[in-house]
């Protein structure tokens, strides 16, 4: 059953020359406790995706069609009260940066607190009685205890430049948890840590989504890790989803010409000899496409009708899907 | 390979003493050792990796060996001599031969320069190709593949993968024998990446160039380097060559570090691709 399902989502900027099209025509499914990785590289769209989830668009972009469904109801078309209880509560989401996302001049005990009151009261009031402030600590300290923090009570009273960066990723986690979250949306939330660290991290996840029955949408741009951690992904490409499918198939048996392309860029320390390929051309302006398969320019297996149309996804398995003219 | 010894590296020290927790206590200064009596050597025209998570001291290490920050203790020796006790004119010639690449090409470009001067300022300084730097950048912009006549442009008119290129060719301006890059592709997309490694390793077989390549990036290192040196908090825990150390490696930090690096499991063997360069 599908617990967050998007479909034909399109999001747009405000150009000085009219509109360019970020998001063109992103359809996902996150299934109940299931992860869904979303895989692409930088300026596909993976970020804005996770963003435009929770309606958090940067100024200029407007949702130019589409539909968000969470639970069968439509987002987009919620306003700011009923958003406030979802937000937070029912869908949580962590960054790539722990260190810029938590506020540097409160402690980790209050910003994970607020998270808390946000919850166990209505979503707009501020204040809270004392002997309820300290019920919230002992309730910061339990989330800690959950992400594995260590030392939970003395972090509690910590500022965030006092911690490590798997630290802080941790109290992050432990904020998103306060809501006790059916969909946790994790944008590169490793990417900025060591190997080490983030494996930990990618292995608490793994561990949380058990234990809370969440669902994940992972994005990341690295394909290897997206395989630990999720057992469906999907294959961005300047705005659109071009493959989705079971992970082992889509690593072994890439079907889009881009896929394909991008798994060669990996090195492998197994196969020192070869030169690594290169996807040709570059990445167009999103303003400048026209009709026709965006990856045309560059594809190496493109024909007459990928200039022309652009492609609608096919299956080529159970539950992979390609959007390629030619098969 | 030529077996000959091109970098030396002798009992290198880099000690920091780190101001304690609270702002007016005088207790419980730290200190901190970045590099700590570091010893290894670097071979004429390989690739020698350098890992370790981030605080470990490989970029310090790295500026060490360029003097760019003064070490507390220990030799480097380059072509014989001790580089970092030169006198500063001898020190000036001998940089020559010893460039350095940065990880941030964003921040590594002066974004009030132009390329043509970006590039040429190394031979400005080291008075070189006097009254033909602009030939000179031309030919250098040409070798790492930007159009030449993009140098009078200036460096936000790029993309990452383009600025990578535009610090390479001044790295390389000076024609220099060693090269360290540091990070140089950790902040570029996979395919972006794939690119610039391919360039530099072109570019190390026509020049028979010698690099250090700092990264923690275990899987690009592994691709890339002929041997890879393993640091943690300032030691080098192990230096072994690259497919043995993947294989089988022996110290209990480099297994740990290893068995975290996600990896792919293929099953099925790739069909070539396309566009493959060299």
């Amino acid at each position: 059953m599908s617990l967050l399902e998007v479909r034909d989502l399109r999001v747009s900027f405000a150009g000085e020359n009219g509109k360019i099209p970020i998001l063109r025509g992103v359809n996902l499914k996150v299934n109940k406790g299931e992860v869904l990785g979303l895989a692409g590289e930088s300026g596909c769209g993976k970020s804005l995706t996770a963003l435009s989830i929770l309606k958090l668009l940067p100024e200029k972009a407007y949702f130019d069609g589409g539909e968000i469904l969470f639970e069968d109801e439509n987002l987009l078309e919620m306003d700011a009260n009923q958003l406030m209880k979802i937000r937070g509560r029912k869908i949580a989401m962590i960054f790539q940066e722990p260190g810029a996302s938590l506020d540097p001049l409160f402690t980790i005990g209050n910003q994970i607190g607020e998270a808390i009151e946000k919850k166990l009261n209505d979503p707009c009031s501020v204040w809270l009685p004392r002997s309820s402030k300290l019920k919230v600590m002992s309730e910061v300290e339990r989330l800690l205890g959950l992400v594995k923090m260590p030392k939970p009570k003395k972090v509690l009273h910590q500022y965030p430049h006092q911690l490590s960066g798997g630290m802080a990723q941790r109290a992050m986690i432990a904020m998103a948890l306060a809501g006790n979250p059916s969909l946790l949306i994790a944008d590169e939330p490793t990417t900025s840590l060591d190997v080490t660290t983030g494996s930990k991290i990618i292995a608490l996840l793994k561990e949380l989504r058990e234990s809370f029955k969440m669902s994940i949408l992972f994005i990341s741009h690295n394909l290897a890790l997206l395989s630990q951690i999720s057992k469906r992904i999907g294959i961005m490409y300047l705005g659109r989803i071009v493959e989705e499918g079971p992970t082992d198939e889509i690593l072994n048996q890439p079907c889009h010409p881009y896929t394909r392309l991008l798994l060669l860029c990996l090195p492998d320390p197994e196969r020192r000899d070869r030169p690594l390929s290169s996807i040709p051309g570059s990445v167009p302006e999103p303003a400048a496409l026209g009709a026709g398969c965006a990856f045309a320019s560059r594809c190496p297996k493109k024909i007459e009708i990928c200039r022309i149309k652009e492609p609608e996804m096919k299956k080529v398995g159970e539950n992979h899907l390609v959007a390629c003219h030619n098969l | 390979m030529a077996k000959e010894t091109i970098v030396k590296v002798e009992n290198l020290k880099k000690y920091y003493s780190v101001r304690p927790q609270e702002i007016f206590s005088k207790v419980g200064q730290e200190i901190i050792k970045a590099v700590d009596d570091v010893s290894f050597e670097i071979r004429k025209g390989e690739i020698l990796g350098l890992v370790g998570e981030s605080g470990c001291g490989k970029t310090t290490l790295g500026k060490l060996l360029l003097k760019l920050i003064e070490p507390d203790e220990g030799r480097v020796y380059y072509q014989e001599k001790n580089f970092l006790s030169l006198p500063a004119k001898k020190l000036r010639r001998m940089r020559r031969e010893l460039q350095i690449i940065f990880q941030d090409p964003y921040k590594s470009l002066n974004p009030r320069m132009r390329i043509a001067e970006i590039v040429s300022e190394p031979l400005i300084v080291h008075h070189l190709w006097k009254n033909k730097e602009r030939e000179r950048v031309k030919e250098l912009l040409k070798l790492v593949g930007l159009p030449a006549g993009s140098m009078d442009n200036f460096p936000h008119q790029f993309s990452g993968g383009e600025r990578q290129r535009i610090n390479i060719a001044r790295a390389l301006a000076t024609n220099p024998e060693f090269v360290i890059c540091d990070e140089a592709v950790s902040s570029l997309d996979v395919s972006i990446s794939a690119q610039i490694l391919n360039l530099l390793r072109e570019l190390q077989r026509k020049f028979s160039l010698t690099y250090l390549f700092i990264s923690h990036d275990l899987s690009v290192v592994g691709y890339f380097c002929d041997r890879v040196m393993v640091m943690e908090k300032g030691k080098i825990v192990e230096v072994e060559k690259t497919e043995k150390l993947y294989q089988n490696p022996s110290h209990s930090y480099t297994r740990t570090l290893f068995s975290s690096i996600p990896k792919i499991k293929k099953n099925l063997p790739l069909e070539k691709g396309h566009g493959q360069e060299n």
